[in-house]
């Protein structure tokens, strides 16, 4: 049977939702494949029967184990570990989620391997011909103005998938997990030293990410404070907040809750946008979301075309309002 | 210190115009200078302010009319320009356009000590083409970097800023670093400037140039290909609301 290989990605001491969400994805997408995984083992993660146990729940047939040197963080000696597993075992189709290590792994590996890649998918589809699988994977292009699927010539078809493209699901399987073992000799050194890491404890993008409710900004809101009662008026409400690149680059809002193409995608059941102009760069990011409420003071702002439900008004002055109603 | 600073001229992504058949109309579109890329020579400048006997190069690939962000970058304070132009390298994906920009930098370039890039481009925004380069030049990289926090003749310490955390992070050269930020102070250019950047060299290279196999360049040497373009459907219909009460009863009560 093809083989579909996955990165089983580890945070810490956890197997991140959005890997078991790849899983129970690519089940859905294709017959007659093995879904195997492979996992690289650290200081902080080493697998349980509780990880194990999950993973076949959400379809997982197999899963390649790799022990790494490296601490939890330090995620360099992985490309090189698990181009020796590919080389083993030959899958026809290797996939990873477009995190940030995810993004830095694939492309390392493609090129060891010489192959294609195509990256942050935001859909998959798999055709299976009996011996041969075919990968189509679909993305957006051009800031989310154009969507394109692409095919790959080469072997393993690779592509990272953006999350929030499947979600997990309980899939029954008749075979236990396959567990297989590989020690692989890693005489990596590495030129750079990495002189401290400072973790994000708080994990505000997957708390974004997990969000029901999402109140976004833009530089509509003008300044910091600004933000800071939007994030005043999120937790009032348990809902998240989150800005545009914009409003990251004049430093109203921290990084890791910048919204759309180069930062997060997120699809809550309510978005409301204040002051967002509607840049296709934020769009893309937030479009799949089940409901959105735009909130301007510019009556053209193109915004106004992707929300369901828009309100003219100075999203500073509606803020305000919307505290003095909580309090 | 010898620095390369890649960079890749696209359509302005707000401006971009379509015809039926999902091609780009290129007629009028407004080009820019990719922002991640203006940011790594931001820094590059940076470096060259405190390191003074340093030369910062470009190198792009792409059309002729790509000459334009090779000349902006040489006002803007670049040392010298080299642009990738040849019919041979067009509908290149990462992994070809990888394969002929290290083709450029060992070839051509040869004697370098720090390579910076732009983490992303804002018109295909797959991140990758760093990765590759870094790959088969042999090169460590350092990726989604925000800051470059010391940097002298030997090494240079960068901060890095990745979904997990924050990583400070030093090297010795030769380095590749893609940079993340998008709004990197630059001093815009004078009339002087314009008029010094018009003086300064800009290469233009074909396949023969930069002794690439033309297999492995361009559509030939791209693994992965278009199979269907389509423009997203946007389903949605907007209803305006006339006060803070539907607002706060569409927020709040939902």
């Amino acid at each position: 049977m093809p083989e579909i290989l996955l990165y089983i990605e580890t945070d810490r001491n956890k197997v991140p939702d959005y890997v078991f969400d790849l899983i129970t994805g690519v089940n859905e997408i294709s017959e007659n494949t093995t879904v195997s995984g492979v996992v690289v083992l650290n200081n902080e993660f080493n697998l349980n029967e509780e990880i194990k146990d999950e993973l076949k729940k959400y379809g997982l047939d197999k899963l390649y184990v790799i022990k790494g040197e490296k601490p939890f963080f330090d995620k360099r000696e992985e490309p090189s570990l698990i181009v020796e597993l590919i080389k083993k075992v030959n899958p026809e189709i290797f996939l990873l989620t477009s995190t940030s290590a995810g993004r830095e792994l694939a492309p390392s590996v493609a090129s060891f391997l010489d192959t294609g890649l195509t990256a942050d998918c935001t859909a998959l589809e798999i055709l299976n011909t009996g011996e041969k699988i075919k990968l189509l994977s679909t993305r957006p292009t051009f800031g989310g103005k154009l969507m394109a699927t692409i095919l790959c010539k080469k072997s393993p078809q690779m592509a990272t998938v953006r999350r929030g493209t499947f979600q997990k699901k309980e899939i029954f399987k008749e075979n236990p997990l396959d567990v297989i073992y590989f020690d692989f000799e890693t005489s990596l050194n590495f030129k750079a030293d990495i002189l401290e890491f400072v973790e994000n404890k708080t994990r505000n993008s997957a708390e974004l990410q997990n969000a029901r409710v999402i109140l976004a900004g833009g530089v509509g809101l003008k300044n910091k404070e600004n933000f800071d009662k939007l994030k005043l008026l999120a937790s009032k409400i348990g809902a998240a907040a989150g800005g545009t690149r914009k409003a990251v680059d004049k430093g109203f809002i921290e990084k890791e809750f910048q919204i759309g193409q180069t930062g997060l995608t997120v699809t809550p059941e309510i978005y409301v946008a204040f002051g967002i102009s509607g840049a296709i760069h934020h769009i893309t990011g937030m479009e799949n979301s089940k409901k959105i409420i735009a909130v301007n003071i510019d009556k053209n702002a193109p915004v106004f075309n992707h929300a369901d439900i828009g309100y003219i008004n100075d999203a500073v002055f509606v803020i305000d309002e919307l505290l003095k109603k909580l309090n | 210190m010898k620095i390369i600073v890649c960079i890749k001229q696209i359509p302005d992504t707000n401006d971009v115009k379509w015809n039926k058949d999902n091609n780009i109309i290129r007629d009028n579109t407004i080009s820019v200078m990719n922002p991640y890329d203006l940011s790594a020579l931001g820094f590059a400048l940076e470096i060259k302010n405190k390191i003074p006997d340093t030369t910062i190069t470009l190198l792009s690939m792409g059309p002729i009319h790509a000459v334009q962000s090779v000349r902006y970058g040489l006002s803007l304070g670049a040392d010298a320009g080299i642009l990738l132009s040849d019919k041979k390298f067009s509908g290149a994906d990462t992994n070809a356009t990888s394969k002929t920009l290290s083709c450029a930098i060992k070839n051509v370039l040869k004697d370098y000590d720090l390579i910076l890039t732009g983490q992303f481009a804002l018109d295909g925004d797959t991140a990758q083409t760093p990765y590759s380069l870094a790959k088969r030049l042999g090169l460590e990289i350092l990726g989604y970097t925000n800051e470059i926090i010391g940097v002298n003749e030997n090494e240079i310490t960068v901060c890095q800023l990745k979904d997990n955390g924050i990583y400070k992070t030093k090297s010795t050269y030769p380095v590749l670093v893609s940079i993340s930020k998008t709004n990197v102070k630059i001093n815009p250019p004078k009339i002087n400037d314009y008029i010094k950047g018009q003086d300064k060299e800009i290469k233009i290279l074909n396949a023969e140039d930069i002794l690439i196999n033309p297999d492995e360049a361009g559509i030939k040497g791209s693994p992965t290909y278009v199979s269907k373009a389509f423009r997203p459907e946007n389903k949605r219909v907007c209803k305006f609301i006339n006060s803070i009460e539907e607002l706060s009863g569409e927020i709040f009560n939902a």
